[in-house]
């Protein structure tokens, strides 16, 4: 359609060039003759048609210069669009890939089902949960799961379900709780098997009983204590000095109960971090010993610190080892007859490359029923609660200390009657050998 | 001339048999006391008991095991017993088929309120009738 006017415009162009030629030769050569001007006439509009092919030609390579460099253009930018879309594929690609092996590390079951009733995930650990091998179809998967996966992927987006129920398996019934979201039509469950919580809960409400049971003791004596004081009862002066000394001691247990509880409940949840730094624990057993020394004398007991012959340098806290090596003397003096006697000895363990302390005693023993359960919280011997007051909890923050912040080890070795000989091993920081 | 009462107390807790001792022999009770079940019935069949107060959690027998020793025993079956806890929940929900158990209380628990109920159930243990529903 382009060319047709410009044909014209040569045409024009033509004729004009013709006639203006003729003019001119006719002007010019007037009386010459007619070959001369016949010539003429003939050569003009030719090379006037020629110019204009020029002309034309230089136009024509200039607009498919320019259509070219748009196309260049356009064919840069649709490389670079196809190299960003290439991009896109590829991280997508990678963060499905992440998200897959995100899945299969999960610990929680999870299941997604589609409006058609297919099961687009379900990872490792529902697999083994449910015990199913990999499902297609929601109605392959156990009753429980099925029924409500089937009826979330019908339901509008947002809506979520949650519902319990048990399934049998190989091993047993599973009580199992499902919790569905529906997102981009697609159902997606989170499986949990409820055995873990009613575990965690079991053994919350055992504790709770176990404290609210050890609390109430020294608060029942402090109850009966002051309505004693305040109904007067016409007690002698000593009497009412007594009950008054009771009760000091006893808000005192329950304040040590309180800390106790407090610090085991720290260490347990990962919130205490110990201050670790070099401590020679011959010179804390001595600082334990000379601490504990008026009680030991009050009872008559030898209290005293075997002479180690090697650098006991540990790394830890030092507060809180001295508080373990308080408390297991403690212990020793208190279920100690008197003139019996608590001796620590302090070593090391190259091997092992630990400080060992041993505290050991006179008393009666540990019965081997209760070894086993003596680091226990509250756990308590029955036959020696009366012989004299405790938290219950000293043992278990003990352990909670060496082996929780300290990678340490904690134990006992009795054998009825014979005494007990309590010890605990913390990682060393040197060892080296004390000049002779 | 009216009989001086004996009251048994049984706790593996000192403190709390001591404050206990002192408040009934205020009240004009004669108070023996035992550490754990096992001593306690001992001292039962041993001496004339008009009531038992006893913990509930102790070495050797518990509150409730002595309860049913001394129901098995002739000699203390009509004993009334008032058992103290501090975990009330572990009792379970058939205490009350323990007939001498005539009261628990939970712990703490007023030392007054205590004796008052001894009071109350020492009127008719004399002549040993039953006493069930009296606390």
């Amino acid at each position: 359609m382009k060319s047709c006017p410009s044909a014209k415009r040569i045409l024009a162009l033509q004729c004009c060039a013709l006639l203006g030629s003729a003019a001119v030769v006719a002007y010019l050569f007037r009386g010459e003759t007619a070959t001369l001007a016949t010539a003429s006439l003939m050569l003009a509009p030719t090379l006037i048609v020629a110019f204009a092919c020029v002309m034309m030609f230089v136009r024509r390579e200039s607009r498919a210069q320019h259509a070219l460099a748009a196309l260049q253009i356009e064919n840069e930018e649709r490389v670079r669009d196809a190299a960003a879309h290439e991009r896109s594929c590829r991280a997508a690609e990678v963060a499905a890939g992440r998200f897959r092996a995100l899945l299969e590390q999960l610990p929680n079951a999870v299941v997604a089902v589609d409006p058609s009733d297919e099961v687009v995930i379900l990872n490792a650990a529902a697999q083994e949960l449910l015990q199913c091998d990999r499902v297609t179809r929601v109605h392959a998967l156990p009753q429980g799961v099925a029924s409500i996966m089937a009826a979330s992927a019908r339901a509008p987006e947002g809506t979520r379900r949650s519902r319990e129920f048990s399934i049998r398996t190989e091993v047993g019934t599973l009580a199992l709780r499902v919790e569905s979201v529906v997102r981009d039509g697609v159902a997606i469950g989170v499986i949990v098997n409820l055995a873990a919580e009613k575990d965690a809960e079991r053994r919350m409400g055992e504790f709770v009983a176990k404290a609210s049971h050890e609390l109430r003791t020294p608060l029942t004596s402090l109850r009966a204590y002051a309505e004693m004081l305040v109904d007067g009862d016409s007690l002698p002066e000593e009497e009412r000095r007594r009950l008054s000394e009771t009760m000091l001691t006893e808000s005192d247990r329950l304040s040590r109960m309180v800390d106790q509880m407090l610090s085991i409940s720290r260490i347990e949840s990962g919130i205490a971090r110990i201050e670790s730094v070099s401590v020679d624990l011959q010179v804390l057993a001595q600082e334990a010993v000379d601490a504990m020394r008026g009680e030991a004398m009050s009872r008559n007991i030898s209290l005293l610190v075997a002479p180690c012959a090697v650098s006991a340098t540990a790394a830890g806290d030092r507060d809180m080892l001295k508080q373990v090596l308080l408390n297991l003397v403690s212990n020793g003096i208190k279920y100690t007859p008197e003139g019996g006697s608590v001796t620590l000895t302090v070593d090391t363990d190259n091997l092992a490359r630990s400080v060992v302390v041993h505290v050991t005693d006179t008393g009666p023993g540990i019965p081997e029923d209760a070894k086993g359960r003596l680091f226990e919280k509250f756990y308590r011997v029955e036959n020696y609660r009366r012989l004299a007051k405790g938290t219950g909890l000293g043992l278990n923050l003990c352990r909670s200390v060496i082996e929780q912040l300290h990678g340490g080890h904690i134990g006992v070795e009795s054998s009825g009657g014979m005494g007990s000989r309590f010890w605990f091993s913390v990682p060393m920081e040197r060892v080296g050998r004390i000049a002779a | 001339m009216q009989t001086v009462r004996t009251i048994l107390v049984v706790d593996d807790e000192p403190a709390i048999v001591h404050v206990l001792a002192l408040k009934l022999t205020q009240c004009g009770y004669r108070v023996l006391t035992a550490w754990d079940g096992a001593i306690a019935l001992e001292l039962a069949r041993a001496n004339d008991i008009d009531v038992v107060i006893s913990d509930f959690q102790m070495p050797e027998l518990n509150g409730m095991q002595l309860a049913a020793a001394l129901r098995a025993d002739p000699r203390t079956a009509k004993i009334p017993v008032i058992i103290l806890t501090a975990r009330g929940h572990l009792l379970g929900d058939n205490w009350e088929d323990a007939s001498n158990v005539r009261q628990v209380l939970a712990k703490p628990f007023s030392p007054r309120a205590l004796a008052e109920i001894v009071g109350r159930l020492l009127p008719t243990t004399s002549n040993g009738d039953a006493l069930r529903g009296a606390a």
